[in-house]
């Protein structure tokens, strides 16, 4: 959304596309930093304007701080509330929105405000007081863009980094061999016959992908930590899944020799990679027990 | 089964392949499949049913019926991913050429400009919003995606109200005024409840929403405000 220079409303805006409070009153602008979580974004931010006024209806509840947020590629379009103090902490989902953004900041009217003036409103409007509509704008930024890419491709599959098979019959437990070209998990038959008969169905495939894909990539990632540092430019030509994991992981968070580090960064790169599991498979058992109520 | 996509160089192959003139005419003679780069062709993460049967729906006055199978076949992809302009043309050129050459081809022939009309219903470029309803197979996704609405009995009932009009199309699909949900689901509401509206109308609706945008957060509004508003201009 773009407010246009100029542009004149029923009641004194502060923006500073118009006068309706004469410069520099009308400043009003916002800072936004946005991070990728997991494949998510984290949207931090804050208000940037001085004007008691506005202020004082933000404290009391009467007027309230938005981000409006497009994302014309995916056909979105939201608003995040900025808490009453001027500052913004929120995540949206990769699901949503992907490519450029526009941004702005407002300040709209929570209720019906009758007999609303700005005590720096523009001479002409003289002593008049206004009526302003609930979802009115009470203050309006200048349009900015902000760009959304998740670090991962959307599309491909990343279980073709994992080949799952049926064990052999004296099979007893779940195995994962992460010296094959992909990584291979092997079930007993028993448990591969089930997971076969479950993997077409939509109400369960996040559940059970996760419940096979994470401890697989988990227990790669840990072979990874175990291969020599002379030796580790071989392992990656040799094995496709580990080039295809390592080319994944976003370079500023996982920088050259990360998985000879901290443990616990093979726990972030699973979850990296396989975008918030817990979260996926939470909303899908949730799903599903609505259904069943 | 996985649902295949087409990777962005063999995309870029097909694009350049359009200089050539045999290209044409394999899209005028309705011969689609040997487009694709088979060496191009990947599995996504997006696992599904096998893909209906579109072949029959191939007149404009099917496209609701059509859009209701592609959708629910793909209910599951987000708009992240149904963004994504590989998947939608690997579906254009393979699982449904056969559809998309019916209700396409014809166009690419009667087309001054073959190589736009190609680009435009089978591939699908760039970042705009009008992209998304303009690929063959792509714009039955999404056209079920914005008037999917679960909490009525049937979910797309607002579907044949969207497609009923080129206009209401172009009001809603085509300017950001229509990613406001409330406010699509409002005017598709109002358009049904009245058992249809001419041209005129629903361009008028469009001024209006737009001179109220200007002055309200219009997302701050529930479509029943926004249906209570935008009421006198149906009249």
């Amino acid at each position: 959304m773009k407010i246009e220079a100029g542009k004149s409303w029923l009641h004194p805006v502060k923006t500073p596309v118009s006068d309706d409070l004469p410069a520099p009153h009308n400043a009003f602008d916002f800072e936004l930093e946005s991070r990728t979580i997991s494949g998510d974004y984290r949207l931090t931010g804050k208000l940037v304007f001085e004007d008691p006024h506005l202020s004082s209806l933000l404290q009391k509840g009467e007027a309230v701080g938005l981000l409006h947020l497009e994302c014309p590629r995916t056909f979105f379009r939201t608003t995040l509330p900025f808490a009453s103090d001027g500052t913004l902490d929120q995540l949206l989902s990769h699901e949503k929105l992907c490519g450029t953004a526009e941004v702005l900041a407002a300040i709209v009217a929570i209720k019906e405000l009758g007999g609303y003036a700005h005590p720096n409103q523009n001479s002409d409007y003289g002593g008049s007081v206004f009526g302003v509509e609930p979802a009115s704008f009470l203050a309006v930024s200048n349009t900015k863009s902000i760009e959304f890419f998740p670090d991962l491709d959307l599309i491909q599959k990343v279980s073709s980094l994992i080949s799952i098979r049926r064990g052999e019959d004296t099979q007893l437990k779940m195995e994962v061999d992460p010296e094959m070209d992909l990584i291979t998990v092997s079930f007993p038959p028993e448990e591969y016959e089930l997971y076969a008969g479950l993997r077409g169905a939509d109400e369960v495939v996040k559940i059970l992908t996760n419940s096979v894909v994470m401890p697989a990539l988990l227990q790669a990632m840990h072979h990874l930590r175990s291969i020599p540092e002379q030796d580790f430019e071989n392992f990656k030509a040799e094995h496709r899944w580990a080039r295809l994991i390592l080319s994944r992981l976003p370079a500023e968070e996982f920088p050259s020799g990360w998985h000879t580090g901290d443990p616990k960064k093979c726990m972030d790169a699973v979850q990296h990679l396989l975008r918030g599991p817990l979260k996926a498979s939470m909303a899908q058992v949730k799903e599903l027990l609505e259904n069943v109520c | 089964m996985f649902v295949e996509f087409l990777t962005y160089s063999g995309i870029s192959g097909m694009e350049k392949a359009l200089a050539d003139v045999d290209t044409i005419k394999s899209y005028e003679a309705e011969n689609l499949k040997a487009l694709v780069p088979k060496e191009s062709v990947r599995s996504s993460r997006f696992e599904a049913n096998e893909p209906p049967n579109i072949s029959g729906l191939f007149r404009p006055s099917d496209d609701a019926a059509a859009s209701r199978l592609i959708h629910g076949w793909l209910r599951r992809l987000k708009p992240s991913s149904a963004a994504d302009g590989r998947l939608w043309t690997y579906l254009s050129h393979h699982t449904f050429s056969e559809y998309s050459a019916k209700r396409w081809s014809a166009g690419v022939v009667e087309s001054a400009n073959k190589q736009k009309v190609i680009l435009t219903r089978f591939f699908m470029r760039g970042d705009s919003i009008e992209r998304l309803f303009r690929n063959s197979i792509g714009r039955l996704w999404w056209f079920g995606h914005v008037c999917f609405d679960d909490t009525r009995p049937d979910p797309y009932e607002l579907l044949p109200v969207l497609l009923s009009l080129q206009d209401i199309q172009s009001a809603l699909l085509e300017r950001r005024i229509g990613m406001c949900r409330p406010l699509l689901l409002a005017v598709l509401e109002l358009v049904h409840e009245l058992g249809g509206v001419k041209g005129d109308v629903i361009k008028e609706v469009g001024r209006s929403a737009n001179f109220m945008g200007g002055g309200i957060v219009l997302d701050r509004l529930s479509k029943d405000e926004l249906k209570n508003r935008l009421r006198p201009v149906f009249k």
